[in-house]
């Protein structure tokens, strides 16, 4: 393979990677404080794509800007999300609160997915295609300026959200409760509240792909739960709890998808379940699993 | 179980609803048939997924390889007396291929790997065109079949019943339960866990497969999306839950009731199904875990019909 | 004199540089009650785990019988005639008295398995000998804490074992339940079967134990009757350094 074809796949997979590894990082949030896997959390990304297109088309505003608006509203929809659907499970046996939870959400995500499909039967999904910048070429490289930009926004949130976990009280919170929910507990962390505030920010963090999907990618009612499927991929093959393994398990599916996605592209979308399933065989606890 | 009042009348009232002369009947049946469908579908299910604890949420996998085995076998010049039960032997071959990688996880895991695996069959069929028909579809030579489904599909129905109260009484069913409630203890005393998972799998697979090649049989075409589509993969389990899983009862009552539901809501607003869906098993895991037959109140009715059950 | 029922030998568990056992041996009689005790972080459940199969040792040797059971399955123990009990009493909660017992009567067995018909029988007789029969079709999730640490030995007798291993079995039992405990395990050892355990409460192990072993820090440091056990001056010492009075 010429050099500057593997150089471009290679680009290619980590911009996307990114991206994924984004929203997956909002659901490994989520997982870790509440023990839940949030089945609904591709809908969040796929409805705030779905908003910020609507608000695009109606008011013509920055595409960046208008992420930035509607991304902090759901921060407010995941905690109410919590605090609805998921903090009454709270008392159950462990593995039927994991059932609950995961019906719960799931349920959530069908019906999500059914009205947004129902609302939208008139409205065409389609990119902002009115944000057009030009191709960074270096050399024989195409950088796509607007993925990059992408990128780097989705860089920059990521570190502010490792920046955040590492140095302020509530994330330091988060951490405790991550690792031991009875000690931080009895180290007076209300857990409730914490709860919330990590459904918060992980939904935050999905709507922020899904702002970003819709700039420079498409956007359908249909996306939700394939998509929730491939983050679910990610952090299970990274290892549940794992900062550094979402980041490297949404690069390696990126990466993966970008070549297969070359070669065989009838299977492109399958990376994420084989890699997925092909990992837990080897390694049941994820790459960086405890 | 004790035997009770219903069975007999309504088995009775199924038998002979066909020699029912209305303009209607072809529908009525074929309405039944798809009852029978996810009936199978959710009592077959609920033997990994309530007996022994592990959601498999790809046991739509084993209909959709049953559905393609048999359409590919019946292109090939096999009778349908050869490529039925063919198909179904492929179907448990291929139970058993899976359960050797699955069943080293537990949990979520296994919940999230196995409904990986739907998709991946998917997309298998859909690549494998020369084989599948790709998602152009797999055909065989048309005809009304109907009426024969319709007595094959309560056949299975029966069967499936049977099997499933059968493996609730034996030494493997109880191996299950063990395995539920707490599968190292279990192994620690001398349960051979992974043969019985095995074995669970692979006869809860069984079924479906049969009525996959039904399937095929009825409509004469299937696509990838028919067979190994979301809906159609979740809701026979979403009736497992609803009415009940780990309970003989349970998978029947939701069966029953949830296709009811939706047939109202289609007749009606035909394109929420999805959502209907989505509320029922938002509802279940929100007030009700333990699915409608664990109800107080259910119970109770239950047992004066003679229905109580044990173990749950 | 008869070969021991049990040899361990030179048992030594090192986890991540933590040496939780150090060439621990000893012998356990056929027919005796063995107890062993130790300050807390003395390896009493490392050992424990090491001859219920949980851990291999490295270096050491468990034997059992004429029969080299280093490095076996709990499973493939269990089916020797080695049964256990839990520290954290692991029921199967959602099945029946009668069927918890069922489970490890139909499967721990081994070779010598019993004639379908007989099982019922069996099992209620088992029951019987914990005073469990009453309550054989409740669920056990039902039980009070000191029926369900009988229903753990029921179950453990099920499997026809020539030895019980007893994880700190009268552990949050009241005074009138530990006595009724240890009733019930004597009762068990008349009936020929061995008996180790590994225990907290002094009481319990100075009166059922024909002999004890104490560890600490993962070393044997005494072995004897419970007479001169606790007259041992390593022993006073090793609690009296791990406990203030």
């Amino acid at each position: 393979m010429e050099p500057t074809v593997l150089a471009q796949l290679i680009i290619n997979g980590i911009l996307l990677g990114g991206v994924y590894a984004l929203a997956a990082f909002g659901l490994s949030l989520i997982f870790g404080v509440s023990g839940v896997l949030n089945l609904a959390h591709g809908e969040f990304l796929m409805v705030s794509g779905f908003i910020v297109y609507l608000l695009f088309d109606t008011w013509g505003w920055n595409p960046f800007l208008l992420v930035a608006l509607v991304t902090p509203l759901f921060f407010l929809i995941g905690y109410f999300f919590e605090k609805g659907l998921i903090k009454p499970l709270g008392f159950r046996k462990e593995h039927v609160r994991l059932a609950s939870a995961m019906l719960v959400t799931l349920g959530a995500a069908l019906i999500i997915e059914d009205v947004a499909a129902f609302a939208s039967k008139d409205v065409q999904f389609e990119k902002s295609i009115d944000f057009f910048l030009p191709t960074w070429v270096v050399g024989q490289l195409y950088f796509p300026t607007l993925k990059l930009l992408v990128f780097g926004l989705v860089l920059v949130l990521i570190v502010g959200l490792f920046l955040f976990l590492k140095y302020t009280y509530l994330g330091l919170a988060i951490r405790a409760v991550t690792q031991d929910r009875r000690g931080a507990l009895l180290n007076g962390v209300d857990i409730l509240r914490v709860n919330a505030i990590a459904f918060g920010i992980g939904s935050l963090l999905a709507a922020a792909a899904g702002g970003f999907e819709v700039i420079h990618s498409v956007v359908a009612p249909n996306i939700g739960l394939p998509l929730t499927m491939k983050y679910l991929c990610i952090i299970v093959m990274g290892g549940l709890g794992s900062f550094l393994g979402v980041a490297l398990g949404g690069v390696i599916i990126g990466l993966g998808e970008s070549f297969v996605g070359f070669y065989y592209p009838a299977w492109g979308q399958t990376v994420a379940y084989l890699l997925l399933v092909v990992i837990l065989l080897v390694r049941p606890k994820g790459l960086f699993g405890e | 179980m004790k035997p009770n009042t219903l069975i007999l009348p309504v088995l009775i009232a199924l038998l002979f609803l066909p020699l029912i002369p209305i303009d209607a009947r072809n529908y009525l049946l074929q309405v039944l048939t798809f009852l029978f469908l996810n009936l199978v579908l959710a009592q077959s299910y609920d033997m990994v997924g309530g007996t022994m604890g592990y959601i498999n949420l790809g046991h739509i996998t084993f209909f959709g390889v049953g559905a393609y085995a048999f359409g590919i076998l019946l292109n090939e010049g096999l009778p349908f007396v050869v490529s039925l039960p063919l198909a179904v032997v492929i179907v448990v071959i291929f139970a058993a291929i899976i359960s050797y990688p699955f069943f080293r996880l537990r949990g979520a895991y296994f919940s999230l790997a196995t409904f990986g695996l739907v998709k991946l069959m998917e997309y298998a069929t859909i690549n494998l065109s020369w084989l599948t028909g790709g998602s152009n579809g797999l055909k065989i030579e048309a005809a009304d079949r109907t009426l024969q489904i319709y007595y094959l599909g309560l056949i299975v129905v029966v069967a499936v019943i049977l099997c499933s109260w059968q493996i609730g009484r034996s030494r493997l069913g109880l191996a299950m339960k063990a395995i539920r409630e707490d599968e190292g203890v279990a192994r620690d005393f001398g349960v051979p866990t992974f043969k019985v998972k095995a074995q669970a799998i692979m006869i809860s697979s069984i079924f479906p497969g049969i009525m996959g090649g039904l399937y095929t049989w009825q409509l004469n075409f299937i696509i990838p999306d028919d067979v190994f589509g979301l809906k159609l993969a979740l809701t026979p389990i979403a009736m497992a839950m609803l009415g009940g899983s780990g309970l003989l009862i349970g998978p029947i009552i939701g069966a029953v009731f949830l296709y009811s539901v939706e047939e109202v809501i289609w007749t009606n607003l035909a394109h929420l199904q999805g959502a209907v869906l989505g509320l029922v098993i938002v509802l279940v895991g929100l007030f009700m875990p333990g699915g409608l037959a664990r109800l107080a109140l259910v119970e109770r009715l239950l047992s004066r019909m003679g229905i109580h059950e044990e173990d749950k | 004199m008869t070969a021991p029922l049990l040899r361990v030998y030179g048992v030594t568990m090192n986890f991540s540089g933590l040496r939780a056992l150090n060439e621990v041996s000893f012998d356990m009689e056929e027919g005796a009650i063995t107890g062993i005790i130790g300050p807390n972080g003395a390896g009493k459940s490392t050992l424990f785990n090491v001859i219920a199969g949980n851990f291999t040792p490295l270096p050491g040797k468990v034997i059992f019988g004429d029969r080299d059971i280093t490095g076996f399955s709990p499973n493939m123990i269990c089916r020797l005639g080695i049964s256990r009990t839990y520290q954290s009493v692991r029921l199967f909660l959602g099945l029946s008295v009668l069927n918890n017992v069922k489970v490890s009567m139909l499967y721990g067995r081994g070779e010598d398995e019993i004639p379908a018909a007989k099982v019922e029988g069996e099992i209620l007789a088992i029951l019987e000998s914990v005073h469990l029969d009453k309550s054989a079709n409740k669920r056990a999730e039902e039980l009070i804490p000191l029926d369900r640490k009988r229903l753990e030995i029921a179950r453990a007798l099920a499997t026809n074992p020539r030895l019980l291993l007893l994880d700190e079995v009268v552990a949050g039992l009241t005074p009138t339940e530990t006595l009724a405990m240890m009733e019930s395990i004597q009762a068990i050892n008349r009936r020929g079967i061995t008996v180790l355990l590994v225990e907290h409460v002094m009481r319990a192990v100075m009166g059922l134990s024909h002999r004890i072993i104490v560890l600490h820090h993962g070393y044997k440091i005494a072995e004897g009757d419970p007479d001169s056990i606790s007259k041992d001056q390593n022993v006073i010492q090793a609690y009296l350094g791990s406990y203030e009075s």
